[in-house]
């Protein structure tokens, strides 16, 4: 049928055969396939790695910030903190933009907690009582914060509850990257969280535990 | 399959390739549209936008400002301006205010305490003044340029750049009001 479609509309005449012309599309959609959906998947793949533990003051590099989380308080106060979820973690994180642009609204935006680049994890999976009421407090400095300027840090603490049978210390942080997006629907640009980095266990504090040599601790 | 059967099955694939690679240069409909009607000004110059003449004046250089009857520090800098906005034809507005610094970086959104810099709500006829203020790093200061957006609409309408001419500004002891608005002046 395609050759009487190609002959009728004297697609091939006197340059192509239809079967030239079949193996060319062949190809070209298998070409079109492999260099914009292939390779481009691979490469995106090939760049995520595999997620890693990260302790409290490393720098975690998460695409438009450096996060390094400074303390998590697994026996906080949370404002809202009821008999159904007693327990309260704080983690206070520095967050640095390395970008060439302020990011907007770090705290009671959509970027660090509310996209998900910072969560509370619970083992293999997400719990939804852990992760369902995260809650922001104003940066540690007492300033509320806005933008974060390009170059500039600032200091957030950002609130989880867990539920009454929660294990605090066996929770961990996961941290996400995050990419730029401009979105169709309103030709503005959004950080929408990306692969996952790794980990930051919340009773775990390597980084910490390095200021005080063990054998000055033994003393 | 004979030579020329080939060659042209490699020269049409060669095609499809060049094809791609010239089509990921050429801007699409997005690009197009979110494109900027950049103008220019300096300070003290009125300038037309579709939102009504605006001028930026008393240009200060702060580690300091007053906000709300609240005292704002950094250990940056505060470039804080003067915007005045005689709305046209509607109630009207400049929104997003941002400035370039002099190192090439976006300065801008929300500010400590503070909402993101803005001077809107008046009516046609009657001049609003707004002292605005944005934090930068203390070396985007030399060189700076504000950006003056009709209000809501950041992308692909008139946009402003006032050269702040700061040059090696230091900051001024004094601490400039900041998030005010005047009406009729």
């Amino acid at each position: 049928m395609w050759k009487r479609f190609l002959r009728r509309w004297n697609l091939a005449k006197g340059f192509l055969s239809p079967q030239t012309i079949l193996i060319i599309i062949v190809l070209g959609a298998l070409t079109w396939v492999t260099f914009n959906q292939g390779f481009s998947s691979a490469f995106a793949e090939g760049k995520r790695g595999e997620p890693a533990t990260f302790a409290w003051g490393e720098t975690i590099t998460t695409g438009p910030y450096e996060i390094v989380v400074r303390n998590v308080d697994t026996n906080g106060t949370c404002l809202s903190t009821t008999a159904e979820y007693p327990h309260c973690v704080i983690a206070t994180l520095e967050v640095t933009n390395t970008t060439d642009r302020f990011v907007e609204d770090p705290i009671f935006g959509t970027h660090l907690i509310d996209a998900g680049l910072i969560t509370l994890h619970e083992g293999d999976g997400y719990s939804p009582t852990l992760t369902r009421n995260p809650q922001i407090s104003v940066a540690a400095s007492g300033m509320p914060m806005g933008a974060i300027q390009p170059g500039m840090s600032a200091t957030l603490q950002a609130q989880w509850l867990l539920a009454a049978d929660a294990t605090p210390c066996e929770q961990a942080l996961e941290v996400r990257s995050a990419k730029w997006i401009r979105s169709p629907m309103d030709l503005h640009e959004h950080w929408m969280k990306d692969a996952v980095l790794g980990q930051v266990p919340v009773c775990s504090s390597t980084a910490s535990a390095s200021t005080t040599p063990a054998s000055e601790a033994a003393a | 399959m004979n030579t020329q059967r080939t060659a042209s099955l490699v020269i049409v694939v060669a095609a499809f390739a060049v094809g791609n690679v010239v089509n990921s240069y050429l801007p699409n409909l997005d690009t197009i549209l979110i494109r900027p009607f950049p103008a220019t000004a300096s300070v003290d110059e009125a300038i037309h936008m579709r939102s009504g003449e605006v001028v930026v004046s008393d240009v200060a250089v702060s580690k300091q400002v007053e906000y709300q009857g609240t005292m704002l520090s950094t250990e940056q800098a505060f470039v804080s301006a003067t915007v005045r906005l005689e709305p046209s034809g509607a109630t009207s507005g400049v929104g997003d205010i941002t400035i370039t610094g002099g190192d090439g970086k976006l300065y801008g959104g929300a500010q400590q305490y503070a909402a993101t810099p803005q001077c809107i709500g008046s009516q046609p006829g009657i001049p609003l003044r707004c002292r605005v203020f944005v934090e930068v790093s203390s070396q985007a200061v030399d060189g700076a340029s504000m950006q003056l957006h009709n209000f809501a609409s950041t992308k692909g309408d008139e946009v402003v750049h006032v050269d702040l001419a700061l040059g090696n500004t230091s900051p001024t002891t004094a601490v400039p009001t900041v998030g005010t608005r005047e009406f009729g002046g």
